[in-house]
């Protein structure tokens, strides 16, 4: 009797606390803030200054004058900044230290305000401070730095000075403070000299790895970027070597009768993921660098080649014709059962995951046409970002949203080039290097 | 063979000697001819007049007299075996007497019997009549004889004087007598009592809201049959049931007390005391599209990074020239993301709301409490790369 007495009082205080609630809840509706959603925006380059830095040494006007074009030169060359050359400038800055007067850049519709000084100590050694500003807001975004190397190292901290600003700008890591290994080639088509080499993401700082004596295919960087992995000729069969930028020593890998290629490094540097042909037939193997032994991933009579780990190291992606025509698949890193993700038109090849993991760059072959794609790493949501008479050979930038290819033009004067591509497609934009250039791959990390 | 021969073709033409002689001799039919004539619609009133062109026979015509200016004498309705007609006030009496009859009216001319009510007409200040006018108009007579039914005796026939055409009066027309006042409770009228110390102030009748609390279509009958009129009465609720009944009960009263101390609690001194109601009507569509348009203007969004992918919800007050107080921009919240991608998309909404402002957003000023405060979501969805 007692509890059933209880449960109407219970009910009550229940019904009490809601009523409450909802005068409190009315009073706020009907007092709060004017709601929007916008859905809509513009995609365009932000408009950015950079006023000539402040050379705090007169040795030091110049590299000053240098560093602001690379950085100009970074961040319009991503495709997401515009400048406003310095003649449509109002305002310059004489002091770095002195406030910002944000109406003079806000006339010209500047967003983004990058303001520096370089001073070259004893030495030769070089010290350039900066800051970002967004003139709308007001405000400094993030704070200032610094930066000091060497003389020669001018291009590279202009680099990061880029990265830094890119990054506060976009939320994305930069990717302007990086290298790229590629096949430099000379000579006519059909006699065409090949070696290793080595540049900066924009073609300066050209460097050769390799003599020509013997060609070279398909370099790959370590993750730490110290190293590369290539394939050569110079015994007659293609095999892989691994060479130490550094110490420019190599040697040889997967030693094996037959042949080797197509060889990558795992995300932890440690193995190596390569293709080896023997009595025809063409499987995965992966080789520890360390200890040297081998492990055989795939059992087919098939070709399986061109595999790539997954930024986790527990995937990986690779290339096979075991369905007829070349496609794309995934299986466990260790081996195993494989599952196909290309089911577009044409074949597929030379899959790359990129370092963020999100999406899967290949070589489509359709009609006659190579293009290259990104495709989700469950093959969904398939994007062809280039079309011609050849391209191929993907690597992702550092930061995963920018691509590098290489294009071979058609005719007895064909020649491959390097460009760079967005995952948008946008941004198509040659690599100016000293010769002929072909496949590329992109470090991840400079050291 | 021959014989047979001959006896057809005499036959044959015998036959046909008969067909062409027969109808060649016959009166040929007129051949039907199409008429085709335009129709056109004609008043009740003209149709009458068509029909009752002259008076009959057997009508005494009394002739009109003069013109009158004064009010017309009132019309003595002729009493008549006729079948009673119940005449409709004419609004516009024509001034011709040849009327012609509304048959519609005759339907029920045969099937009742009453005294004829003659039209009221109404006093007329001056007539202008041209035709001999009828005691019954002619339109009724008309419509008797049409009927079929004849009149037992003669219908005296006078001649009213015709009104004319009612005309506009200028002077107001006096109020009429409201109808009685309605009250939930009858109250009589009183006159004040010169005779009393404090004069009461005088009421004005009213009448009950309603006069009884249930429609009573028949009077009640006397019941004289023997049948039993009701059931016996049920027994009384088994006590197990009244005990949850009551539960019931009681758990409606504490909700209904609960519901009122609700309504009747003051807000606690802790809790934020609400802002006066805003002022003016709320932002239309078409005003919220506009600044919708304006702020999507300026927001740049990088298709390819992580920012596109998160969206944000950016406060701010605007001052009343529709400028945006910009250090009254916050993040109030941000989707799944990286702490450097969130940062990003706020700086690019921040971004969109200051430099589109230009020289302040168009708002209604007089809703300025309506916008004051305003909360804006970025929403990259559509925009960015999938």
């Amino acid at each position: 009797m007692r509890p059933l007495h209880v449960l109407p009082a219970a009910l009550a205080a229940i019904l009490s606390l809601f009523l409450a609630q909802s005068v409190v809840a009315q009073g706020k509706s009907r007092t709060g803030p004017l709601r929007i959603e916008i859905t809509n925006g513009v995609i365009e380059p932000m408009p950015f200054a950079v006023p000539a830095f402040v050379a705090t040494t007169a040795t030091s006007q110049q590299v000053a004058k240098d560093i602001v074009g690379v950085i100009v030169s970074d961040l319009t060359g991503s495709g997401l900044f515009r400048e406003i050359p310095p003649n449509a400038q109002i305002s310059g800055i004489s002091n770095f230290d002195a406030p910002v007067q944000f109406a003079d850049w806000q006339a010209i519709n500047a967003q983004a305000l990058v303001t520096g000084a370089v001073s070259e100590g004893l030495g030769g050694r070089l010290t350039v401070k900066f800051r970002l500003f967004d003139v709308f807001a007001q405000t400094s975004m993030g704070g200032g730095l610094q930066f000091s190397g060497g003389r020669k190292d001018w291009r590279r901290i202009a680099h990061k000075v880029a990265d830094t600003v890119y990054s506060r700008l976009t939320g994305e890591q930069g990717y302007f403070d990086s290298r790229v290994a590629f096949v430099s080639e000379t000579g006519p088509k059909g006699q065409r000299m090949r070696r290793l080499a080595l540049m900066d993401y924009d073609g300066a700082n050209y460097r050769a790895l390799t003599d020509d004596r013997s060609i070279v295919l398909a370099p790959r960087f370590s993750p730490d970027g110290t190293r590369v992995l290539y394939t050569s000729y110079e015994t007659g069969t293609p095999q892989v070597f691994v060479l130490n930028t550094r110490t420019m020593r190599r040697r040889r890998l997967a030693d094996t009768k037959g042949m080797s290629f197509a060889p990558r490094f795992s995300p932890d540097g440690k193995r190596v993921l390569l293709s080896l042909s023997e009595a025809g037939n063409t499987d995965l193997y992966v080789e520890n660098l360390a200890s040297g032994k081998r492990t055989r991933l795939t059992v087919a009579p098939s070709i399986e080649t061109a595999g790539s780990f997954s930024p986790d190291g527990k995937q990986i992606a690779f290339e096979s014709d075991r369905s007829g025509a070349q496609q794309i698949y995934i299986m466990p890193a260790g081996g195993g059962e494989a599952q196909r993700i290309s089911f577009g038109a044409g074949r597929y090849g030379t899959p790359v995951w990129s370092p963020r993991g999100d999406l899967i760059a290949f070589t489509n072959i359709n009609n006659g046409r190579f293009h290259i794609g990104v495709m989700r790493v469950d093959g969904s949501e398939e994007r062809l970002l280039t079309s011609s008479f050849l391209d191929e050979g993907p690597t992702w930038a550092p930061n995963g949203r920018v691509l590098m290819f290489f294009r071979e033009t058609r005719g007895v004067s064909g020649a491959p080039s390097i460009y760079s591509v967005d995952i948008s497609g946008r941004n198509l934009k040659k690599i100016p290097t000293p010769a002929y250039a072909s496949d590329p791959s992109w470090s991840r990390e400079r050291k | 063979m021959q014989t047979g021969t001959y006896i057809s073709g005499l036959a044959h033409v015998a036959v046909i000697g008969w067909v062409v002689l027969g109808s060649a001799m016959s009166p040929s039919k007129p051949a039907e001819t199409l008429r085709v004539s335009s129709v056109s619609l004609i008043s009740k009133a003209s149709f009458a007049a068509l029909g009752s062109r002259a008076p009959r026979p057997d009508t005494q015509i009394k002739q009109p007299g003069a013109p009158k200016t004064g009010p017309a004498a009132p019309v003595v309705p002729k009493k008549t075996d006729v079948a009673p007609v119940q005449l409709m006030p004419t609004s516009q009496p024509t001034a011709t007497p040849d009327h012609k009859p509304d048959l519609a009216s005759l339907r029920g001319l045969a099937r009742t019997r009453a005294q004829i009510k003659a039209p009221q007409m109404a006093p007329q200040a001056e007539t202008d009549l041209q035709g001999p006018a009828l005691d019954l108009p002619s339109a009724q007579l008309d419509r008797v004889e049409r009927s079929g039914i004849r009149p037992k005796s003669r219908v005296a026939m006078v001649i009213p004087a015709q009104p004319k055409a009612p005309k506009v009066d200028t002077r107001a027309a006096p109020k009429p007598p409201s109808d009685a006042l309605k009250s939930r409770q009858v109250q009589k009228s009183t006159t004040p009592d010169p005779t009393a110390t404090k004069p009461l102030k005088p009421k004005v009748e009213k009448a009950p809201d309603q006069a009884s609390t249930e429609i009573i279509t028949e009077p009640k009958k006397t019941r004289k049959s023997a049948a039993p009129v009701a059931t016996s009465r049920p027994r009384g609720r088994p006590a197990k049931l009244s005990r949850r009944v009551r539960q019931a009960r009681d758990i409606q009263k504490a909700l209904a007390r609960a519901q009122a101390a609700a309504r009747a609690k003051p807000p606690s001194p802790r809790a934020p005391t609400p802002a006066p109601a805003p002022v003016g009507p709320p932002l239309t569509q078409g005003e919220k599209d506009g600044l919708i348009v304006a702020v999507q203007e300026c927001w740049n969004v990088n298709p390819t990074s992580e920012s596109a992918r998160i969206t944000v919800v950016v406060g701010v007050r605007m001052e009343k020239n529709g400028m945006p107080i910009e250090s009254s921009i916050r993040l109030i919240r941000a989707s799944k993301g990286s702490g450097a991608a969130q940062r990003s998309a706020f700086g690019a909404a921040r971004r969109a709301i200051l430099r589109c402002a230009k020289s302040g957003y168009k708002l209604p000023i007089e809703k300025y409490d309506r916008w004051r405060d305003i909360e804006m979501t970025f929403n990259p969805d559509k925009m960015r790369i999938k």
